[in-house]
């Protein structure tokens, strides 16, 4: 089954996108967890930067895929004949490198407005976001689902303070929000 | 039957391939040269026609198979990679490397055809004395000597004393015959 539900691309070439897309979006929540990046604008300019940068990917993609993929994406790359018989392997990996990480690079700029349209349903914001779930190895006291996705694990009086924590999946992708922090409430007497 | 070959090492797939090829040239050559009465080894070279295969043939070698005899052999057979749009790269691939295997086969067919040469040269046979199969088969022959490790000489006398030979050269187990008439 492909990691993203409307793929319409083969098993193997959804799993290298994959593979990138996530790749991308790993770098980013880094930044994002880290406050580098204050606006979901930024995060889209971070990965236009990062498509600009032509980087490379090893692909564990057979090279049948890989002739698979030029074949459907065709319109896509640079790869045109004359084909040297000595650099026709080398023709084939680039180009299908460029499609992987061209259609990897637009399914993360999609999982970005899957996770904007969570943030806005739920009203989340990128200063809520944390690099992983920091309360997993504590007990939580409720767990809901909200579909989609989307759930939340509510932590109470951890060190004196109620947490609830939503995980946002889009794609093979994890995020994390803690909404701020409020007192318990002092116990009654 | 695995044949001895000249060129680098290939899977088995596409070894065979090139064998089969090679195995239909050498039978056309078998079966054209008694009948076309050429004279000459060049002239045997060319009653052949070039095996046609289509990509449906190379199928089962796979792309890796494919590339690599496009990478090994294109350049020095002088085989090009058909100008193609890339949405049909990989029929360009197939069809560059079916020129490949019948040019291979062609070689390969053409080397074991020099053996059958050394044997006629070393026996004084000549393209001439080429049967299309044994005529004297369904008779009982009188002596039978073995020339070598691929060629049987069948004796078969006739009623006025001559001792009629058809040699059976077997090239890459394709038999070729040749008639002898000792007085």
């Amino acid at each position: 089954m492909n990691q993203y539900p409307n793929s319409d691309l083969s098993f193997e070439l959804d799993q290298a996108v994959d593979a990138v897309a996530r790749s991308l979006l790993e770098q980013l929540q880094w930044s994002l967890s880290n406050r580098e990046v204050p606006t979901i604008e930024g995060c889209r300019e971070r990965l236009a930067d990062a498509l600009r940068a032509d980087g490379t990917e090893s692909l564990d993609m057979s090279l049948d895929d890989k002739v698979d993929a030029i074949e459907e994406h065709a319109a896509d790359t640079d790869i045109s004949a004359p084909f040297e018989p000595e650099t026709i392997r080398q023709r084939i990996e680039e180009a299908a490198n460029h499609i992987v990480v061209r259609l990897g690079g637009q399914r993360a700029m999609d999982l970005l407005d899957e996770l904007e349209k969570h943030m806005s349903c739920h009203d989340l914001e990128l200063s809520d976001m944390v690099s992983a779930n920091y309360l997993a190895h504590l007990p939580h006291r409720a767990e809901r689902s909200e579909g989609d996705g989307f759930t939340v694990y509510e932590y109470r009086n951890i060190d004196g303070f109620d947490v609830d924590l939503f995980e946002v999946r889009v794609g093979s992708m994890a995020f994390f929000f803690a909404k701020p922090q409020r007192r318990c409430r002092p116990p009654s007497h | 039957m695995k044949w001895s070959h000249s060129e680098p090492v290939h899977s088995a797939q596409v070894d065979d391939l090139v064998d089969s090829v090679a195995h239909a040239i050498l039978e056309q050559i078998q079966d054209r040269v008694p009948e076309s009465r050429v004279a000459t080894f060049d002239e045997c070279r060319q009653t052949y026609d070039p095996p046609q295969l289509d990509n449906d043939d190379i199928f089962d070698l796979g792309i890796a198979d494919q590339l690599q005899l496009i990478e090994l052999h294109a350049r020095r057979l002088d085989v090009t990679i058909p100008d193609t749009p890339p949405g049909t790269l990989r029929a360009a691939i197939e069809t560059a490397a079916c020129h490949i295997i019948v040019r291979l086969a062609e070689q390969r067919a053409m080397n074991l055809f020099e053996e059958l040469e050394v044997f006629m040269a070393r026996h004084e046979l000549e393209v001439l004395d080429m049967l299309p199969d044994n005529p004297l088969a369904p008779l009982p022959h009188q002596t039978e000597r073995r020339l070598g490790k691929h060629c049987v000489a069948y004796g078969y006398r006739a009623p006025d004393g001559s001792i009629a030979e058809v040699l059976e050269f077997r090239l890459a187990g394709i038999p070729f015959y040749f008639s002898r008439i000792w007085r």
